[in-house]
């Protein structure tokens, strides 16, 4: 491109009127000249820099983008986020190791083996032992509030008896 | 850190509940002591075979109340010992454990033997019945567990006719 035809094409850039080619014609040139009238400096470093930002924001940029978006997506999910379960995991872990395997706790494994365990497979033969168990529950409920009931009697006569030496006194 | 606040307090509070759990099945302890042992019988009725039990009716009024009553039930666990030389000492070590579990409701003694009824409510429902007995070289633990109806109990023995603890004994080990 000659120093005229040069000019011409750079005034119309900066009065607005170049075309697209024109201008990546101009580009093109600065991109490749090294040696340039002083004059054509600004624009040259005007072209090179608006070419850079056309490129893209960088990987940086999107880093921080993706980034944000995450953690937006993190607090406003109801969803179960594996990592975030990850510490109450491990002290639900923790909780029930030291309930099971405590050599101080009143409840060990073989206890809940024992819980769970039924004497008898046959309903029926359950059925009255249970029945047995309740009637003997029920005997022993009944004695002892024949017991306290006695008392009540004993109590109540007492009473009497003192009601009694009070009037005669 | 502050991520890990939060499970720290719920491990400590469910070691905590697991105490209060562990507290309330102190009796179990001792089903595991004397699972091995022959000198002691063992019955455990769980809530999955009580639930079968809801199946049975008859015609007969008394008897089914009796298994309504029993319908309401959901655990049953005796331990029960004979010819067992140190019956006194077992049966004061369940004692102060069972004391400190559950809230006392009668005691019968006599010359012969011992009885204490202990009880565990929530809600102002019985869930919890737990009876220990000594008499001379016998001791018995019974826990009874569901809706437990005190009255309901007292007047099963008035609907049933079937002798109590000597039965027991008979039990197949």
């Amino acid at each position: 491109m000659e120093y005229k035809e040069l000019k011409i094409v750079v005034d119309r850039f900066w009065e607005g009127e170049c075309s697209e080619l024109e201008e990546n014609q101009l580009r093109e040139y600065f991109r490749w000249n090294d040696t340039i009238p002083e004059e054509f400096h600004p624009i040259k470093k005007y072209l090179s820099l608006a070419s850079e930002e056309s490129s893209g924001l960088g990987l940086d940029f999107d880093l921080k983008v993706l980034k944000a978006v995450e953690d937006k997506y993190r607090n406003t999910t109801k969803g179960i986020n594996i990592k975030r379960m990850i510490p109450f995991a491990a002290a639900a872990a923790v909780a029930i190791g030291v309930f099971f395997f405590n050599p101080n706790s009143p409840v060990t494994p073989e206890d809940s083996i024992v819980l769970i365990e039924d004497t008898f497979e046959d309903p029926e033969i359950a059925f009255l032992e249970v029945k047995k168990a309740l009637m003997m529950v029920s005997n022993k409920i009944n004695k002892g509030k024949e017991y306290s009931h006695e008392i009540g009697k004993f109590s109540l006569a007492t009473d009497q008896i003192q009601y009694q030496d009070k009037k005669t006194d | 850190m502050k991520l890990m606040i939060k499970p720290i307090i719920i491990a400590i509070a469910i070691c905590f509940t697991s105490a209060g759990i562990a507290q309330n099945n102190a009796i179990d302890k001792y089903y595991s002591d004397y699972a091995d042992d022959e000198r002691f019988t063992k019955v455990s009725i769980s809530s999955k075979m009580f639930s079968l039990f809801t199946n049975f009716s008859t015609e007969d009024a008394n008897e089914q109340q009796v298994i309504e009553t029993i319908g309401k039930l959901k655990g049953l666990k005796i331990l029960i010992g004979d010819g067992i030389i140190d019956s006194k000492q077992i049966y004061k070590a369940v004692n102060s454990t069972a004391a400190v579990s559950y809230e006392e409701l009668m005691t019968v003694e006599n010359a012969e033997q011992e009885m204490i009824f202990y009880i565990s409510e929530s809600g102002g429902t019985i869930t919890e019945l737990v009876m220990l007995m000594y008499e001379g070289e016998s001791i018995m633990i019974l826990s009874l567990t569901g809706d437990i109806d005190l009255q309901e109990l007292s007047n099963l023995s008035d609907k049933m006719d079937i002798q109590g603890f000597e039965e027991f004994k008979n039990l197949k080990k």
